[in-house]
């Protein structure tokens, strides 16, 4: 008898595997620890209007001190992961998978929805050139990334940047660009060709922002509280399509559960964990587990279940550099205090100089707390105040993205005491693209220079892959199939980033999701 | 808590009396980063709080110089509690066109930031010997 499909984790590709069951008809188990914020505020209307009778107490530093983290214990957590109301996301992740490292900074969840409960929503499907030497086609993908976007409600536009992103006419209208946002893209369409010719072309981002209602969610307000509050309704997260496959029966939910490893007997696959409530032993036997735990949790779950405290698996992530826009025709105007507080644009650089192709994320500041920007402007205290006042309106900031393939890679172990060690060298990243960038975006208003540029710590992007890489034929045992099936473990399939052994400068997130659909629907036709 | 240790870290970034509620917020952080701390740095930080007024200028000095991490640290607690204020609003926000004082800001910069950076090392030399 065919037993339960079970799936570990309740993040974007648990939740993406579970529609593609759920479309067949097949009722899949999700074993989730699945932490969930109870915390609810009252917060409405502009962020800033707010603010001028309330105080922010609640919102910004919390009863546990959530707000000053960075601060007190020296992590350096991107401002969302800090409010209190969203620092359920990475809540109880030194306990149940501790991570030794010096130099790599690795972020877990264990939440409904996991990491992308705080990520910026960005949904860029691969094209053959981003999928690179993986053994997987774009087309084999489209069907899924079509059938998310409709689940999701992805905002875009079919600009300069289609030639990267594909054309889609299944877009939501774009979002109101910031003011700033608005001035460098009009200067970017008055010189485009010129700057095309360089290597640099601007558009609008793919996003799950919606701009319409849609699936029983609210279009975007432009309030700015998107760091501050949970549940915002406009930002997909996959506990949106968790709780409404729940309460359609689509699922079965087991929450509160942290699943170890997995043993097999009499052919059967015995998952193994532990209740989190009463740290109790939980076992369930089933002949199709699908894990979606997060590439460094799945590794670590995969490690474990084989005992292998010996090898070292490589690590993917995105080498990251800030670059901070300053728009001199900005400076000491108001703060766009309506402004929408994520990725604006996106700047891709394609270039036939260069070996690899970058992506930008242009993103507006005003949502996170003023505080964050304190001290990043080297004068005195009472000077630093004034600048976040006068100066900050007139900064964007810019996340570039390098791609990242094995030879770049970090490693990663589990070592006796059932701890990842994480080592990564510092990564190495050209630096003419950059400089090519930098008079390009000189040329459309925002000056930068590459001396106020910062690389960001390995880790920091959050874009973690490449530990079980996908093979055609698979010969080692952290490798996995095409179908996600991992070599000599009939039945266990790997379905998050984990498979992806070269990741491009483009968020990986829909191609995650669009790979889990895919594996789950190539397992349902088997049942 | 150190005599006006708040009050005092309150009033050189903020320029004005800490509200009792800040205050009170203070005290739990401020407890929490201290355990962090060797003992020696602890006896430093009284010393710069009991003996120096300009701490702002301190502070400086000592983010220029990498020195001083733990009053830093509570400098950077005081920004975050002073920003949930409702009254700091207009410290943080800008609503008007202000070009010009923008642009005169700019202007005292090199000057205040060297002064600053003098009186904050001076100080930090002599009176926490």
């Amino acid at each position: 008898m065919k037993k339960e499909i079970v799936i570990i984790g309740g993040g974007a590709s648990g939740v993406s595997a579970a529609l593609g069951f759920a479309e067949k008809g097949i009722i899949p188990t999700i074993i989730d620890v699945g932490m969930r914020s109870d915390k609810k505020h009252q917060a409405v209307g502009n962020q800033y209007d707010y603010r001028k009778d309330n105080d922010l107490y609640d919102l910004m530093i919390g009863s546990e001190l959530e707000g000053l983290s960075n601060v007190l214990d020296g992590t350096s957590l991107p401002p969302k992961l800090t409010t209190p109301m969203n620092n359920y996301i990475i809540s109880g992740s030194e306990e149940l998978s501790p991570i030794r490292s010096s130099n790599f900074s690795a972020i877990q969840s264990f939440a409904s929805g996991g990491l992308a409960a705080a990520w910026g929503a960005g949904l860029y499907r691969y094209n053959d050139e981003d999928l690179g030497s993986l053994p997987l086609r774009s087309g084999s993908l489209e069907p899924y990334y079509d059938r998310l976007s409709k689940e999701i409600g992805i905002s875009g536009e079919n600009d300069d940047l289609s030639q990267f992103f594909g054309n889609d006419n299944t877009l939501l209208p774009p979002f109101r660009l910031s003011k700033k946002a608005e001035h460098l893209y009009k200067n970017y369409q008055n010189k485009k060709k010129k700057f095309n010719r360089n290597g640099v072309f601007i558009g609008y981002p793919r996003l799950g922002v919606l701009t319409r209602d849609h699936m029983g969610r609210k279009q975007c307000d432009y309030s700015n509280f998107e760091t501050w509050l949970n549940d915002i309704p406009w930002v997909y997260n996959p506990a949106h399509s968790l709780d409404r496959l729940i309460k359609e029966n689509k699922i079965k939910y087991m929450s509160g559960i942290h699943i170890n490893s997995w043993s097999r007997k009499n052919g059967e696959i015995i998952i193994e964990g532990k209740n989190i409530q009463d740290g109790s032993p939980f076992r369930k036997n089933t002949d199709t587990l699908l894990i979606a735990a997060g590439t460094i949790n799945t590794t670590k779950m995969v490690l474990r279940s084989k005992r292998d405290t010996k090898s070292r698996l490589n690590i993917l992530d995105n080498p990251l550099l800030q670059v901070p826009l300053i728009f001199p025709a900005f400076l000491g105007s108001p703060l766009d205090k309506s402004a929408f507080g994520m990725t604006n644009l996106n700047l891709i650089f394609k270039s036939p100089d260069s070996k690899k192709t970058l992506q930008g994320s242009i993103i507006e500041l005003t949502s996170p707390p003023r505080s964050v920007f304190f001290e990043r402007f080297p004068v005195s205290s009472v000077l630093n105040l004034k600048m976040i006042k006068m100066v900050s309106p007139s900064l964007l900031a810019m996340f570039l993205y390098y791609p990242s393939s094995p030879d770049e890679a970090g490693s990663i172990r589990l070592t006796n005491n059932n701890e990842l060690e994480i080592e990564q060298k510092d990564y190495v990243t050209e630096r003419e693209p950059v400089k090519k960038i930098v008079r390009a975006l000189i040329r459309m208003g925002a000056w930068t220079h590459p001396l106020i540029i910062q690389q960001s710590k390995p880790g920091y992007a959050i874009h973690y892959a490449g530990t079980i890489p996908m093979r055609t034929n698979t010969t080692s045992e952290y490798e996995s199939s095409i179908n996600g099936e991992l070599h000599k473990e009939p039945g266990v399939y790997i379905i998050d980033g984990a498979p992806f052994s070269h990741i491009s400068s483009k968020n990986l997130s829909f191609t995650i999701m669009a790979n889990a659909m895919r594996i789950a629907d190539n397992i349902s036709k088997g049942k | 808590m150190k005599n006006g240790e708040a009050a005092k870290i309150y009033r050189s970034i903020f320029r004005k009396d800490i509200p009792g509620i800040v205050q009170q917020r203070f005290e739990n952080p401020s407890v929490k980063l201290e355990s962090a701390f060797p003992e020696s740095d602890l006896i430093k930080y009284r010393k710069i709080i009991d003996r120096i007024s300009d701490l702002a200028a301190v502070e400086y000095a000592s983010r220029i110089t990498g020195t001083n991490q733990l009053l830093i640290k509570k400098f950077q607690i005081m920004i975050y509690l002073g920003e949930c204020m409702p009254g700091n609003f207009n410290v943080f926000i800008n609503e008007k066109r202000g070009l010009i004082r923008t642009l005169l800001m700019f202007t005292t910069i090199p000057f205040n930031s060297v002064y600053k950076f003098i009186k904050g090392f001076l100080a930090l030399k002599i009176k926490t010997k």
